[in-house]
């Protein structure tokens, strides 16, 4: 069979370029344009719906903390679990207010983890909300810093009393 | 008398001198915290040298899962499982060297391997690709 000699001439030009391009890729394939982590809440059947809203005072609660690593490195994390109302804004510095747990998780890169926890609210309140807080650790500094990210999930205990 | 004073002094002393302190299973929990940081360190070095890390990373979130626990019974698993990772430091200083040579090794082989391409593509490129060139444009006719 004769192939036609400017077909052969194109089929090498666009290797050369695809050759480029592969190249290009596997260079800088890993590398990580915008390194992120995540937080959420997720319920007991590990969905984002089926939360417990009005529990009774001093009833179980069982939700899961739901941690994404994006950063392109190893990570620790540790979610500070608090309890806050309405009156405290929550933002880029962690809220001043009891902590009711720590939990941790080292995450490898592009990877996930869930955390199961349990817990009561006592108080009879309309608006009690848990605040997930979101650190990590710092190899430069050698300590567990906010990273700024939070999450949280309000609760009308007064509801279910009445 | 006097020396049944003494006697009960001392047993009241002893015995405050061997009860723990209600912070212990906390400070237990912090010092286990902070232990596990140490050992973080180690397995984030040996990821970055390419070291597969996966059981050291269930490793940790195994005694990260028996603290949260908070049974303080449980907390000498705890500790056994962050010091059987710091003690793995040397064993993994060894594979981060391998791999280290291997890389080194791999860098060397493809740097000679693109050198020679270049230097047969500059030795040989040209007159391949312009026979290539009049061999495909050869039925071409020029028009005046």
């Amino acid at each position: 069979m004769k192939i036609d000699q400017e077909v052969t001439f194109l089929v090498a030009a666009i290797l050369l370029v695809a050759g480029t391009i592969s190249v290009y890729l596997v260079i800088n394939g890993d590398r990580v344009v915008m390194p992120y982590s995540e937080i959420g809440i997720l319920g007991t059947n590990m969905m984002v719906s089926d939360y417990p809203t009005e529990p009774e005072p001093g009833e179980d609660i069982g939700l899961n903390i739901y941690l994404g690593n994006h950063e392109g490195r190893l990570m620790y994390y540790t979610v500070l679990v608090k309890l806050g109302d309405a009156k405290e804004d929550v933002g880029s510095e962690p809220l001043d207010t009891p902590v009711l747990g720590t939990y941790g998780a080292v995450v490898p890169h592009g990877e996930n983890h869930t955390i199961q926890f349990q817990t009561r609210l006592h108080g009879i309140a309309p608006d009690q909300r848990l605040v997930f807080e979101l650190h990590a650790y710092n190899g430069e500094t050698h300590t567990i810093e906010y990273t700024g990210r939070w999450c949280h999930l309000w609760f009308n205990t007064e509801q279910a009393t009445t | 008398m006097r020396i049944r004073q003494r006697f009960l002094i001392l047993i009241i002393l002893t015995a405050a001198l061997n009860t723990p302190p209600t912070t212990h299973g906390q400070n237990r929990e912090d010092e286990l915290r902070s232990d596990i940081a140490a050992a973080f360190e180690i397995v984030t070095k040996a990821e970055r040298g390419g070291v597969d890390v996966e059981t050291l990373v269930e490793d940790l979130n195994a005694a990260l899962r028996i603290i949260e626990d908070g049974r303080a019974t449980n907390l000498d698993l705890a500790e056994t499982k962050i010091d059987a990772i710091i003690a793995s430091a040397p064993t993994l200083a060894g594979k981060i060297a391998s791999i280290a040579m291997f890389r080194w090794l791999k860098t060397v082989f493809t740097i000679t391997l693109l050198s020679a391409t270049a230097i047969i593509a500059k030795r040989y490129g040209p007159k391949a690709f312009w026979t290539l060139w009049l061999k495909a444009m050869r039925d071409w006719t020029v028009h005046p």
